[in-house]
């Protein structure tokens, strides 16, 4: 899988940033911002993972969403090919997001349930091709089958489907118009094991053979680590860490990193958590960050320095940290 | 089961079974399973096999009028199924109690934590207005909360998750109770702040003589939890083992499956996931035979047809496989 993976990325994110105003009174004045996201930059190539990992309200989903303009970033540049999406027009938005799709974490919420499995897979074709309704057909038949599931059960409606054939359904649907960039929100996470096995494999086959780029954005580092090839690690709308998935598995740097593989439960009674790192206190509110690194009030290994904010650098050749230790 | 000690509660052939439009559902179907004193059980399996129906249908928290439960659940002696609403009600919160999974929705959001957790003082122990307050505040603090007299008077609103979870367990624990439902009591959690609860329910159980039943699919957390392990698949008990055969001998196609699914850090991340195919069968069609056959790698001819019963194999080991009752 290694060698499709080409060296020009697809996907250039730089300073994206991201303020949600915090309104209060009768006038609704603007009092604060959440800084959901402040400052993240990276890349995708064609034809590769890039996982995107932290705990909730790290930002991670606000990236995802800001990457294809579901919302709109307060700064910044997202690059898709040489074309900046951040000051596009509506117009040519609509055509350059056939190629960038997403995937939603809730395969209950994200399907109409109005609409028969056909529907849901050939809208977003008929939004952008006229075709009979055979070639409709043919094509959704298609994408079914792509996915592992019957096209016989084109005709029906969402509830008369399981979790794992929901999100198979969201999965055609993404595919449709052909992208080339998908994101996965929390793809697999309201799954079973079993069926978050099943998804995480297909997801992984469909990547072999369209040579699709996935920001694959979770909460839970064992699946991230499975299907990534290099992973990003978030805290409060930072990326502290990114590094090829074996690098960080071997040689984390940040102490958040750290902190949270030690804190991932191996499945298996034997196996002692080496040097279990527990983080003390919860994660600060975005309303209100720490000042300096994001990081210091829980970091095992604070410093003075940590009172202003560490520079985001390369440590070695393809892995980046932020913090105070790795001057 | 050759075990010289007697069992705290033990739940012989329970059968919980919902009516609904489209006909009865059992969702626990004839499920039996003894807890000892001071033990943690692990309770696992994915959605819908029944595992939290079985500690409501123990507990008595079902409604009556959707759901009827058959079956001997002896505690101390008596049948809590049998006992008068009445009695069971002085049992519950006292001498057993339950941890939710939702912090969030099992609190009530209109009256402060503390006032939650000196009800049930002054309902059990028969505290007053001033002692049950102070005792309250004094089990935030066994819990870890930071400035507990504050955080008492605070609404769960107020709280974070973790601190809501943690005000949970004080209130399951303020009663002493000698056994312990926690329903899926990390899920809804980050994982560095799960592993703060675990190491939070580790300490507590300490020194105690406590019995708790873990009920999750996490099997990372059951690994680092529990002694002994009971797998239900559809309703049924599959498998039973202390933890560490259980782990690394399983003998039901279904926990190995289950155990080869679950993706493990520190893996080589091109390896593909062992998926099971297919997916948990509808409680209102079971599959006749084995309620795992059609997902079964192994399947003979004799699943297809008859059920197989629980065969005792070695000391504290069961299952409920054809396979294993051949060998």
């Amino acid at each position: 899988m290694n060698e499709k993976i080409s060296l020009t990325p697809v996907l250039e994110v730089l300073g994206l940033k991201k303020y949600f105003p915090v309104k209060k009174g009768f006038f609704q004045r603007t009092v604060n911002h959440v800084k959901a996201v402040d400052g993240v930059s990276f890349y995708l190539n064609a034809g590769e993972t890039l996982g995107l990992v932290g705990e909730s309200g790290c930002g991670k989903t606000t990236v995802g969403r800001c990457v294809l303009r579901l919302t709109n970033p307060t700064a910044g540049d997202i690059v898709f090919k040489g074309k900046n999406l951040a000051h596009m027009s509506t117009e040519t938005l609509r055509q350059v997001r056939t190629s960038l799709q997403i995937i939603f974490q809730d395969p209950f919420s994200s399907l109409n349930p109005r609409m028969t499995v056909a529907k849901i897979i050939a809208e977003p074709i008929r939004n952008f091709q006229h075709l009979s309704t055979r070639e409709y057909r043919e094509k959704v038949g298609y994408l079914m089958e792509q996915v592992g599931l019957r096209p016989s059960q084109m005709f029906r409606y969402p509830h008369e489907f399981s979790g794992g054939q929901r999100q198979r359904i969201g999965i055609a649907r993404a595919l449709a118009l052909n992208p080339e960039v998908i994101v996965c929100d929390e793809a697999v996470s309201a799954l079973d094991v079993s069926i978050q096995a099943q998804i995480v494999n297909l997801l992984k086959d469909l990547q072999a053979e369209l040579n699709l780029a996935y920001l694959f954005i979770a909460h839970d580092l064992s699946v991230v680590e499975y299907i990534s090839h290099r992973i990003a690690v978030m805290y409060l709308g930072h990326i502290v860490e990114l590094a090829s998935g074996r690098q960080l598995n071997k040689n984390p740097l940040h102490p958040y990193t750290k902190a949270l593989l030690s804190a991932v439960p191996i499945p298996d009674p034997l196996a002692i958590q080496d040097q279990e790192i527990i983080l003390t206190g919860d994660v600060p509110s975005p309303l209100d960050p720490p000042r300096g690194c994001a990081f210091h009030p829980r970091c095992p290994m604070v410093m003075e320095i940590c009172q202003t904010r560490p520079a985001y650098k390369q440590v070695s050749p393809g892995h980046w940290a932020a913090c105070h230790l790795y001057p | 089961m050759n075990r010289s000690e007697v069992p705290l509660l033990s739940v012989r052939n329970l059968i919980t079974s919902f009516h609904t439009h489209d006909g009865i559902v059992n969702a626990v179907n004839g499920v039996d399973f003894d807890i000892f004193p001071g033990e943690t059980l692990g309770l696992v399996g994915e959605s819908g096999c029944g595992k939290s129906v079985t500690a409501m249908s123990v507990l008595r928290l079902l409604n009556p009028s959707s759901a009827t439960t058959r079956g001997e659940v002896i505690f101390k002696g008596e049948n809590l199924l049998a006992m008068t609403p009445e009695k069971i009600r002085l049992i519950r919160g006292s001498e057993i109690s339950m941890i939710f999974q939702e912090p969030m929705t099992s609190l009530n959001p209109i009256l402060t934590v503390g006032e939650q957790i000196a009800e049930s003082l002054r309902l059990h122990e028969k505290l007053d207005q001033e002692k049950a307050w102070e005792k309250a505040v004094q089990m935030l603090k066994m819990v870890q909360i930071p400035s507990p007299e504050i955080r008492a008077g605070q609404y769960p609103h107020k709280l974070s998750g973790g601190m809501r979870q943690r005000a949970m367990i004080a209130m399951a624990l303020c009663c002493n109770p000698c056994l312990v439902f926690a329903d899926e009591p990390t899920t809804a959690l980050d994982v560095t702040i799960q592993a703060q609860i675990i190491r939070l329910l580790d300490h507590l159980k300490k020194g105690s003589n406590m019995s708790v039943v873990l009920i999750t699919h996490d099997l990372g957390v059951v690994a680092r939890m529990a002694a002994r392990v009971v797998v239900m698949y559809a309703g049924k008990v599959v498998e039973e083992a202390p933890v560490v055969p259980l782990f690394h001998d399983p003998r039901h196609p279904y926990t190995r499956g289950l155990l080869n699914s679950i993706p493990v850090l520190k893996h080589d991340s091109q390896a593909r996931l062992t998926e099971i195919p297919g997916m948990v069968p509808n409680l209102l069609r079971m599959p006749e035979g084995c309620s795992f056959h059609p997902r079964c790698s192994q399947v003979m001819d004799i699943c297809t047809k008859k059920s197989p019963s629980m065969v005792h194999f070695a000391e504290n080991r069961r299952a409920a496989c054809w396979r294993v009752s051949d060998e």
